[in-house]
C-alpha cells in the first residue's frame, strides 16, 4: 500500500507542473467546458468538471482521464478511466480485499444524467474473481452492473455507488467408471451486492481526495462487517475547449 | 493488518464493559460462561474449517486461520469475557477428529494456567479407538482431571460418534463420579458436517440409563437437546423430564439462542419457560458456546438476559442461572464483583 | 454475426476459460453382498447399510467417515443379499468399510428406546478396494453396536 501512495505522490509531482505549464501556455479564456458546467472563474462551478468529480460521479468528457488509488479496510483499489466520444468512458479496475481476494476488471461507463449538480452514471464491468484462501477458494469470471450518483457542490461531491456483482463458478466432477472416466462440469452463481457512500473533495481541478464507507455484501447471506477507504484522485489533464 | 482487523471487528461488535458482571434490576450480577471453545485452527478437520470460514463474517473469513487462532486463543477469549462483563469462563477440551476437531486436554490445561483467575477447564477423552485404548484413555482423563483448574468433563456424542447408551463408555462417568467432576454432554443434533444425527447419539433420553447407573455423577445436558440442524426444539421435554426426575441432572442452553438459530429469541424463551414451569430453575447453568466470532459472547449473554426476563425469571433466579447454580455444582465460589 | 451469436460466443468463452473450483473425483464401485445372521429372522425387516471410508489422513487423522447410506427391504424375512453401486470420493479418505444393522421393529433406530432391542449388526472392511466390483460376505454377528465399536 505504501508503494501505491508513494507512486501516486510521485506522479503528482511529475504531472502537476506539466499541467500548469500547458494551462499557462494556452492563453484562450477558459470560462466553461463543453457542458457549460465548469466556469473556472466562478468558485461555485470551478470544480464541476474536475477529475475528482468525474471519478466520483463516473463518466468523463472526451480525452479526459482520471485515476484513483484508494486504500482502506478491507478494500484497496486502483481505478482508471478515460472519456471517449458519445459519453462512453472505458475504465479499468484492480481491487483487493486484504490481499486475499482479487478482482481485475475492465468496463465501460455512460453518464445518464449530466446536470451541474447531479451526475448519474451506469457502468458495466467484466472481471475475474480470484480468492486463493483454501477454505473459501473461488475463481471465475465476474460481471458487475453499477450506478454512481454524485452531487457536486463547490469543492465537494457526496456520492453513492450501488453495484451488483455476479460470479460464475465452475466445478468439475470426474466419475471413474469401469468403462473409463466420465467428466462433467457444473456451474454455480455467486452474488455480491455493493454499496459505498462517500465524499470527494477537489483540492484542485486535477487532484482530489475520497473518503468513503463500503458495505459490500460479500458471501451472502452471511452479513459482512462494513469497511472504509481513503483515496487519492488525480487526472483531468486532457484537452479543453 | 491482522490487528487492525480485530480492532475494527471489536469496534463494530462491542466495546469492553466498564466492569465485570451484568446489571439486572439495578444490581450488578456476576456471570460465569460455562461453554467456551479454545484450540488451534490446524486441529480442525478441513470440512469443518470450510464450515466455520463460511460462517465468519467478511472480511474476517478471508484469513480464517489467523482469525480463528486469535479468537480461540486464551487472550482472545478473556478479551471477549471482558467485553461481555463475564467474570469467569470455562474452556472445553474436544476430541472429535471426524467433525469439529481436536483440542487436547494439555492445551486446555495450558490455557487455563495463563489466566487462572478467569478461566477453568473441562477435560475430555478420545474415544475413536475405544476398543483398543479404553484403559489408557481413561487413565489420561483421570490425570487431566487432577490438573489445576480442570473442574469437569466434556463429551459430545454426536461429534465423537458414540452412543449415549453404550455401556462400554460408562467408565468415563465412573471416573468423573469418583473425582466429583461434573460431566457436560452435548445433546441434540449439530450443524457441523460429519456428525451422527441418529437418536442414540443425540436424544437425551438415551442418557437415562447412565444417569440412573451413576447417581453420584453430575450430568449437565448441554443445548437442551436442541435440533441444531433444523433449528427447532427436539429434546427440550426430555431434558426437563430428566432434570425433574433425577437430582444429578443439570441443564445448559448454549448456542440454541444465537442470532443464527433463534433470530426472534423465542426458542430460548420457550426453553426457559419450560424449565421454570417444571420447577428446575436451580438446575439451569449459563453457557454461550462462544467465542465463535468477535462479540458473540456478549451478544449471547444479552440475548439470554432478554429471554430470562421475558420468561419471568426474577432477580434471584437469574443470579442462580448466571453463576450460582454453576458454583454450587462445580464446588467453586461465585465470583466477587 | 448477429447479437445472439455474439452473446453465445461471449458466454461460451467465459465458460471455457473458467477455472475449476470444486474438483471432485468419484470412484464408481458396485457392491455385491451376501448377508449372514447368527439366527434366522423370518419376519419383515429392513437392512440399514452404511458405507464408510476406513481411514482419513490430514491434520486430524481418524477412522471412519460416512460416504453413503441406504436401505434394503426384506418383505417376508431379513434380506440375505443386496447389490448397490456407489460413488466413492477417493481423494477424501482411504479404504472402504461396510456396516449394516437389521431393523427388526422397523422404528428406523438401531436398538431404539422401547424397541425390539438386540438388533443385529455387522461390519466388514473391503480390502480389495479400489475395484469397480466387490463381492463380499457380510455377517451380522453383533448386537446394538454402532460402527465405531466394530472398527477399528
Amino acid at each position: 500500500m505504501t508503494f501505491w501512495w508513494l507512486l501516486s505522490v510521485g506522479l503528482l509531482l511529475v504531472e502537476n507542473p506539466t499541467a500548469e505549464a500547458e494551462t499557462s501556455a494556452t492563453p484562450e479564456p477558459v470560462t466553461a467546458d463543453e457542458s457549460g458546467h465548469g466556469d473556472r472563474d466562478n468558485p461555485r462551478t470551478r470544480f464541476l468538471e474536475s477529475a475528482p468529480f468525474d471519478l466520483a460521479g463516473g463518466g468523463a468528457r472526451p480525452g479526459r482521464w482520471g485515476v484513483e488509488l484508494s486504500g482502506g479496510w478491507p478494500w484497496s483499489r486502483l481505478r482508471a478511466q478515460v472519456g471517449l466520444a458519445h459519453g462512453l468512458t472505458p475504465l479499468l479496475e484492480f481491487e483487493t480485499a486484504l490481499g486475499r481476494r482479487f478482482r481485475p476488471a475492465i468496463g465501460l461507463g455512460l453518464r445518464w444524467v449530466d446536470r451541474p449538480h447531479v451526475r448519474l452514471t451506469g457502468e458495466v464491468l467484466l472481471g475475474w474473481l480470484f480468492v486463493p484462501v483454501p477454505e473459501l477458494k473461488k475463481r471465475g469470471p465476474q460481471g458487475e452492473l453499477r450506478i454512481r450518483l454524485a452531487f457536486p457542490v463547490r469543492r465537494v461531491a457526496p456520492y453513492l455507488t450501488l453495484g451488483t456483482r455476479h460470479t460464475l463458478l465452475t466445478d468439475r466432477l470426474t466419475i471413474e467408471r469401469a468403462t473409463g472416466p466420465e467428466v462433467s462440469r457444473s456451474y454455480r452463481h455467486n452474488w455480491t451486492g455493493w454499496a459505498t457512500v462517500g465524499l470527494v473533495v477537489a483540492i484542485t481541478e486535477h487532484v482530489g481526495i475520497d473518503l468513503g464507507i463500503d458495505y459490500p455484501w460479500v458471501d451472502a447471506p452471511t452479513l459482512p462487517i462494513p469497511g472504509f477507504h481513503g483515496g487519492l484522485m488525480f487526472g483531468g489533464f486532457g484537452r479543453r475547449r | 493488518m491482522g490487528q487492525l482487523l480485530i480492532l475494527v471487528a471489536s469496534v463494530t461488535t462491542g466495546c469492553k464493559a466498564d466492569s465485570l458482571g451484568t446489571e439486572i434490576d439495578g444490581e450488578r450480577v456476576p456471570v460465569i460462561d460455562m461453554h467456551l471453545h479454545t484450540g488451534e485452527w490446524d486441529s480442525v478437520g478441513f470440512a469443518s474449517q470450510e464450515f466455520i470460514a463460511g460462517n465468519l463474517p467478511f472480511p474476517i473469513n478471508l484469513n480464517p486461520e489467523k482469525s480463528g487462532n486469535q479468537i480461540l486463543a486464551p487472550e482472545g477469549i478473556v478479551d471477549e469475557l471482558d467485553k461481555a462483563g463475564v467474570s469467569r469462563g470455562v474452556l472445553l477440551a474436544v476430541y472429535a477428529p471426524r467433525t469439529v476437531g481436536v483440542t487436547t486436554n494439555e492445551q486446555v490445561i495450558d490455557n487455563v494456567a495463563q489466566f487462572p483467575d478467569r478461566l477453568w477447564g473441562l477435560a475430555s477423552v478420545r474415544v475413536d479407538r475405544w476398543n483398543d485404548d479404553r484403559e489408557p484413555q481413561l487413565a489420561a482423563l483421570r490425570e487431566a482431571l487432577e490438573s489445576p483448574g480442570i473442574i469437569g468433563v466434556k463429551l459430545a456424542h454426536p461429534h465423537m460418534h458414540f452412543r449415549m447408551d453404550d455401556s462400554a463408555y460408562y467408565g468415563i462417568y465412573e471416573v468423573a463420579g469418583e473425582l466429583a467432576k461434573p460431566v457436560y454432554l452435548h445433546t441434540g443434533t449439530s450443524p457441523f458436517p460429519g456428525t451422527s444425527p441418529e437418536p442414540p447419539y443425540t436424544d437425551p433420553r438415551y442418557l437415562e440409563d447412565a444417569i440412573q447407573s451413576f447417581p453420584e455423577t453430575i450430568f449437565i445436558l448441554g443445548h437442551l437437546g436442541f435440533d441444531a440442524a433444523n433449528k427447532r426444539h427436539a429434546g427440550l421435554a426430555a431434558c426437563v423430564d430428566l432434570a425433574s426426575t433425577y437430582p444429578n441432572v443439570y441443564l445448559e442452553a448454549s448456542a440454541l439462542g444465537s442470532k443464527n438459530s433463534d433470530p426472534t429469541g423465542e426458542i430460548l424463551r420457550e426453553g426457559f419457560v419450560a424449565i421454570r414451569e417444571a420447577g428446575v430453575v436451580d438446575r439451569l447453568i449459563y453457557g454461550s458456546d462462544g467465542p465463535q466470532s468477535p462479540g458473540f459472547v456478549n451478544d449471547y449473554l444479552n440475548r439470554t438476559l432478554i429471554a430470562l426476563d421475558s420468561a419471568g425469571y426474577d432477580l434471584n433466579e437469574q443470579r442462580a442461572v448466571l453463576a450460582g447454580n454453576f458454583a454450587r455444582v462445580f464446588g467453586v465460589e461465585v465470583p466477587k464483583l | 454475426m448477429n447479437q445472439h451469436n455474439t452473446f453465445g460466443l461471449a458466454v461460451g468463452l467465459l465458460l471455457a476459460t473458467s477455472c475449476i473450483n470444486n474438483d471432485v473425483v468419484l470412484f464408481e464401485t458396485e457392491l455385491v453382498a451376501s448377508v449372514g445372521y447368527l439366527q434366522a429372522f423370518d419376519q419383515p425387516a429392513t437392512l440399514h447399510i452404511e458405507v464408510h471410508h476406513a481411514e482419513f489422513g490430514g491434520p486430524v487423522p481418524h477412522a471412519l467417515g460416512l460416504i453413503a447410506s441406504f436401505e434394503v427391504e426384506g418383505e417376508t424375512r431379513a434380506p440375505d443379499s443386496w447389490r448397490e453401486t456407489i460413488l466413492v470420493p477417493t481423494e477424501e479418505g482411504e479404504g472402504l468399510v461396510v456396516y449394516a444393522w437389521l431393523d427388526l421393529d422397523n422404528d428406523g433406530v438401531l436398538c431404539g428406546l422401547n424397541g425390539a432391542g438386540n438388533e443385529p449388526v455387522g461390519l466388514i472392511k473391503l480390502a480389495e478396494f479400489p475395484s469397480h466390483n466387490l463381492e463380499f460376505e457380510l455377517l451380522l454377528d453383533g448386537v446394538c453396536l454402532g460402527p465405531e465399536r466394530l472398527y477399528p
